[in-house]
């Protein structure tokens, strides 16, 4: 990433320069889905949340202080939202139950219901990780800037994550050996 | 259990899983739904940083409320769902999906089914108070991985009904109710309504909506999305959900998936449908007060499992029956001590290897046991095959006994 361009498309953003504002839109949507769904563990609300956050960010955006923390600060307040909408009950609660959860049919669902399950047992910082390094194929590098943690802290918490998943599926019965994409 | 060496099954099984489908970001047409925090923006070309907050400030406060959340929803939207063509325009006056959101707003009570049985929750009733909040629930699950279960919540506390293990465990759990609620969020007449409202404003969301062609034939809303349909029907007169079912494209072809049916609307309600009434040999557990199993710390899995199953005979060695009860599901000690009164328990012979539970639904895992009772006055070798520990429901990281115990009481 081009630290120099965000932090003048932040500036840009701050002076009113609404292009500059779309461009940081352009760039930060995904992920915030991404972040959203992690705590929302609902596609479409992810989707609500993502667009309050940006209008959230566009009312505020002058009292961003450190520009080149922009994508820090935008996930801050999708957090917040994310959370608002929880409370509100507007969301799924990111714990999905054993047998509350839908109905699966067949063996595929079933597998991915228990990935599903093996993601959202996950806590919240590890999720978001997980989240959006395979919602989007976000790099270890945007991940690091939206959560504001190092690559390497990200790299780390991504194996031990995974480690959980890995655990979680095999307690399940789950395992490379009989999972097959479809 | 050893850690997976390579885990690129598991990068391509999380990928599918929940990169399933990839966001779009749409700049022009955000701006369309957001004008006032565009004008927002775009005013600090003039007036500098320091520009106000309180237009937006207010639309947030407002929007904080789902009812007025919509309302504003509606007025953002109008254009875009006058633009698409949902209603079929040859039928008569068009139905429109806020007239079942209407409908909906003074619902005090439902009761529906799903069809087929035996696949999760069969049979739910919801009963609310004058403002929509949720009062009592009560959702039947004839086949989960426990056996059949019925579960009841109100004011913040729940009652499961574990009918194949006769026993109740009485949980005050906030997620308790969130998973509740998540569950019957499926079914939730209000909630699909205003889902659909939002969906027929999306132009990536393909809803058709057919128009009853008399007061006996209900409306029609299909809505496909995602490899699945939905199809919806609404009672012409009322506007209240009759029914949904549910189908999964698969091989081409849109396969029945399953079919809820809404069978009572604003019925007087029995409270006896909201209250547990099991026999007398139903153990009671209240979750609530006490804490079941064992802490697992800083233990593996496999490591608290055998560690479980230990301390349970060591306890029924001790006969410190209280604490092997807590080991096994919180069971009270005197009601252990009935379990076990025709045994005398000597010494444990073998604790064996933990492999995964038979049956993977129950997240749990075993683990053979042999133990040296006394019975009748002779000794011999009780084998425990399968001795099923898993977490305890809803205290995760506690572990306890959940299967594999037959007694004679």
């Amino acid at each position: 990433m081009n630290l120099n361009s965000e932090t003048q498309l932040v500036e840009a953003a701050q002076n009113g320069h609404l292009d500059s504002f779309g461009a940081l839109y352009e760039r930060y949507h995904s992920s915030m889905v991404a972040l959203a769904y992690s705590m929302l563990a609902d596609r479409d609300l992810a989707e609500d949340a993502a667009q309050e956050v940006f209008a959230i960010a566009c009312r505020d955006i002058g009292s961003l202080k450190s520009k080149e923390r922009f994508a820090a600060w935008l996930a801050g307040i999708c957090r917040n939202i994310s959370r608002q909408m929880l409370r509100a009950n507007k969301g799924k609660p990111v714990t999905l139950g054993d047998d509350f959860a839908a109905q699966s049919r067949d063996d595929t669902e079933d597998r991915r219901e228990a990935i599903r399950r093996a993601v959202w047992s996950l806590r919240e910082p590890e999720r978001e990780l997980i989240v959006m390094r395979y919602f989007d194929g976000f790099s270890q590098g945007q991940i690091s800037e939206v959560l504001d943690i190092s690559p390497q802290a990200v790299n780390g918490r991504l194996v031990r994550a995974k480690r959980k998943i890995a655990k979680y599926l095999k307690r399940n019965g789950l395992t490379g050996d009989d999972y097959e994409t479809s | 259990m050893k850690r997976p060496e390579n885990d690129k099954w598991l990068d391509e099984a999380l990928s599918e899983v929940i990169g399933a489908e990839k966001s779009e970001p749409n700049f022009e047409k955000w701006k369309q739904g957001h004008p006032q925090a565009v004008e927002m923006l775009t005013a600090r070309a003039a007036r500098g940083p320091s520009a106000s907050k309180s237009p937006l400030s207010i639309r947030i406060m407002i929007m904080k409320s789902p009812i007025t959340k919509l309302a504003a929803a509606a007025v953002i939207i109008v254009g875009v769902v006058l633009s698409i063509s949902v209603f079929d325009k040859s039928i008569g006056t068009a139905y429109a999906i806020e007239q079942t959101i209407e409908a909906n707003r003074g619902l005090r009570f439902i009761h529906l089914k799903y069809e087929p049985a035996g696949t999760g929750v069969e049979e739910v009733w919801a009963q609310f108070d004058d403002n929509g909040k949720l009062l009592h629930l009560r959702m039947n699950f004839p086949n989960t991985m426990d056996g059949p279960k019925d579960v009841v919540w109100q004011e913040g506390k729940a009652e499961v009904w574990f009918k194949a293990q006769k026993g109740i465990a009485v949980l005050r759990e906030k997620n308790i109710l969130a998973q509740l609620k998540m569950s019957y969020k499926s079914f939730d007449p209000k909630l699909l309504g205003e889902q659909l409202y939002h969906a027929q404003a999306d132009e990536k969301k393909q809803i058709e909506i057919q128009e009853s062609r008399s007061k006996n034939e209900s409306i029609t809303i299909t809505w496909t999305r995602n490899g699945f349909r939905m199809v919806y029907k609404v009672d012409p007169e009322t506007k209240l959900l009759q029914q949904f079912e549910k189908y999964e494209l698969k091989d081409g072809e849109y396969k029945f998936l399953g079919l809820t049916k809404y069978l009572d609307y604003n019925q007087p309600v029995d409270p006896e449908i909201f209250v547990l009434n099991p026999p007398p040999d139903v153990i009671r557990v209240d979750q609530t007060t006490q804490e079941v199993g064992l802490a697992q710390d800083d233990l593996s899995d496999e490591e608290v499992v055998v560690k479980v199953a230990r301390q349970f005979f060591e306890a029924l060695i001790a006969e410190d029956y209280d604490k092997a009860g807590k080991l096994l599901q919180g069971i009270p000690g005197e009601r252990i001590q009935q379990m076990f009164s025709d045994k005398k328990f000597l010494r444990i012979i073998s604790i064996g290897s933990v492999a995964p539970h038979p049956n993977p639904r129950t997240q749990g895992l075993v683990v053979p046991c042999v133990v040296e009772i006394e019975k009748d006055g002779t000794i011999s070798e009780w084998k425990l095959d399968q001795l099923g520990i898993r977490e305890v429901y809803k205290q995760p990281g506690r572990w306890s006994i959940f299967s594999g115990i037959e007694v004679n009481e």
